[in-house]
């Protein structure tokens, strides 16, 4: 079993388990400078000093204003590492072109694995019904579609939409982030077979992965960090350190995602 | 392996307890030895959410048989009499052997602005004998154009940034140019390769391992420190070198 204390103390990669990180990002944002930029080389970088084997990514140029120059970014990143990247297609309802049209160009490609949904930077709601046909065909599909969830009120959203679209493996990003919407968001997960909640928490309250896992079934906790919003070490160290078992651990980390995707 | 000294961790009964935190000293001690952390600089939650003359008695008492805590206390400006004057403030801390201090001027807080007119003696007592002051950015009223007045006004002063984040570098950097009094906590500073980026251009001197502890997680901050593609002399200097070289700068 690998000792993560040791592991993360001397700052070694945690070589010889599986992580999967269903919640990244790739390129320059609006509201804050990304050392680096963000590209798809610096985060393979960080992926290895940290040990984590792959990474699900929407493009901040698609969750912000241009769906195909981020949708793009995302496709070259895996064409470039098809064994690291999968993509998620990011559609944006204010535009015609940006929803199923979208979905099927993207899908062409074959590292595109899922939906990416930011309905607050889009303005609008996540139950917003121009999202219908890409839920509709999602369902169909019984795709994965990863959501940015903040805050109580968007998590009743994915409560109401995972129950008309049941077969749309549901991630909530940032599970709720606050506390009322955390707390939900747990009770969601327990409830609700489709619905997954992610560890994209910038806050990273002490002892909250411990809580998370003490009141949502572990099973269905996945690792996400945000990256490059900012650095996947923080949550690596963050469930790495935290005093839950290890095995729970491998879970979160990787075995929980791999499970995920094999359902389709 | 990485020696740390804590800038940034705290302990005491405080308004609101969040689900898996915890403020018994004991509990911080606990998270300290699980995270690798060996020493911590620590206030007393009390003195930020009550009152300091309090806060500051209570962690005394409760960090006396404590070697690896060492005490910051919480100040605020002396005008209205509930707090010493400057001069009786360096004697207090002279006494106690404490040499570095942190404020909370938000009006969330304890209500006090923060700009010369109000607090420039204090600044200027502290900076005479070259006193840490550890500061929330949130506590500085203004933010960042309070800050950078604070720093030309005194530029013997060091100060200690707390509450920087992944989002702040646009404004931060300009600051870290141009004022070499001005450190940061790594706490908050989680920004992909950010650790990189402030020690190439600005020194591995300027960042101080903070964990926030008991508000964020101990494991993530150690993580961040050390993950970062920097050499291990600079890693030490931000886990512990750099607090020590501030301690140790204070002339009381």
């Amino acid at each position: 079993m690998i000792d993560f204390k040791e592991k993360v103390l001397s700052g070694s990669p945690l070589d010889g388990i599986q992580i999967h990180d269903c919640h990244n990002h790739l390129g320059r944002w609006k509201a804050f400078y990304v050392p680096g930029d963000g590209t798809a080389d610096q985060m393979i970088a960080n992926m290895d000093r940290a040990g984590i084997n792959t990474v699900f990514a929407t493009a901040h140029g698609s969750i912000g204003p241009d769906f195909i120059y981020g949708n793009d970014m995302v496709r070259d990143a895996c064409e470039q590492y098809p064994d690291r990247f999968w993509g998620y297609v990011t559609v944006n309802p204010n535009y015609e072109d940006g929803l199923m049209p979208e979905v099927l160009r993207c899908l062409e490609h074959p590292g595109f694995r899922g939906i990416k949904i930011h309905a607050d930077c889009h303005g609008c709601a996540i139950e917003d019904a121009r999202y219908n046909t890409v839920y509709e065909y999602a369902d169909d599909h019984k795709m994965i579609v990863l959501s940015h969830v903040w805050g109580a009120g968007q998590v009743a959203q994915i409560d109401r939409l995972s129950t008309r679209f049941p077969n749309i493996r549901w991630i909530m990003g940032h599970s709720g982030a606050d506390i009322p919407g955390l707390t939900y968001a747990m009770d969601l997960v327990n409830k609700r077979p489709n619905v997954y909640g992610d560890t994209a928490l910038s806050t990273a309250l002490q002892g909250n992965i411990e809580w998370l896992v003490r009141e949502a079934d572990p099973k269905k906790i996945l690792f996400g960090t945000d990256m490059p919003f900012y650095s996947p070490m923080f949550t690596v160290g963050r469930i790495a350190m935290a005093e839950i078992p290890d095995e729970i651990k491998l879970d979160i980390f990787g075995r929980n995602l791999e499970r995920l995707m094999e359902t389709r | 392996m990485l020696r740390f000294y804590d800038s940034e961790a705290s302990f005491g009964r405080r308004n609101v307890v969040l689900p898996g935190s915890f403020w018994k000293k004991e509990d911080l001690l606990a998270q300290m030895d699980r995270c690798g952390i060996e020493r911590a600089l620590v206030r007393h939650a009390v003195a930020a959410e009550l009152d300091p003359m309090v806060g500051n008695q209570m962690l005394m008492e409760e960090i006396a048989d404590t070697p690896n805590l060492t005490p910051l206390w919480t100040v605020q400006p002396h005008h209205t009499g509930e707090f010493w004057e400057p001069k009786e403030l360096l004697s207090k801390m002279e006494a106690n052997d404490v040499r570095a201090v942190t404020m909370f001027g938000y009006a969330g807080d304890q209500n006090f602005i923060t700009s010369e007119w109000n607090c420039g003696a204090l600044y200027d007592a502290l900076e005479d004998v070259r006193i840490p002051l550890f500061i929330g950015l949130v506590q500085i009223t203004g933010g960042y154009e309070g800050l950078q007045k604070i720093l030309k006004a005194h530029p013997k002063l060091p100060i200690v940034l707390s509450g920087v984040t992944y989002r702040d570098a646009r404004n931060l950097y300009a600051l870290l140019d141009r004022y070499s009094n001005l450190h940061i906590t790594s706490a908050g500073w989680k920004a992909m390769d950010g650790i990189e980026d402030v020690c190439a251009k600005f020194g591995a001197e300027r960042i101080l391992f903070g964990s926030s502890l008991p508000y964020g997680a101990g494991g993530a901050a150690i993580a961040t420190v050390t993950y970062a593609n920097i050499s291990d002399e600079e890693k030490q200097l931000i886990a512990s070198e750099n607090l020590e070289r501030l301690l140790g700068g204070v002339k009381l």
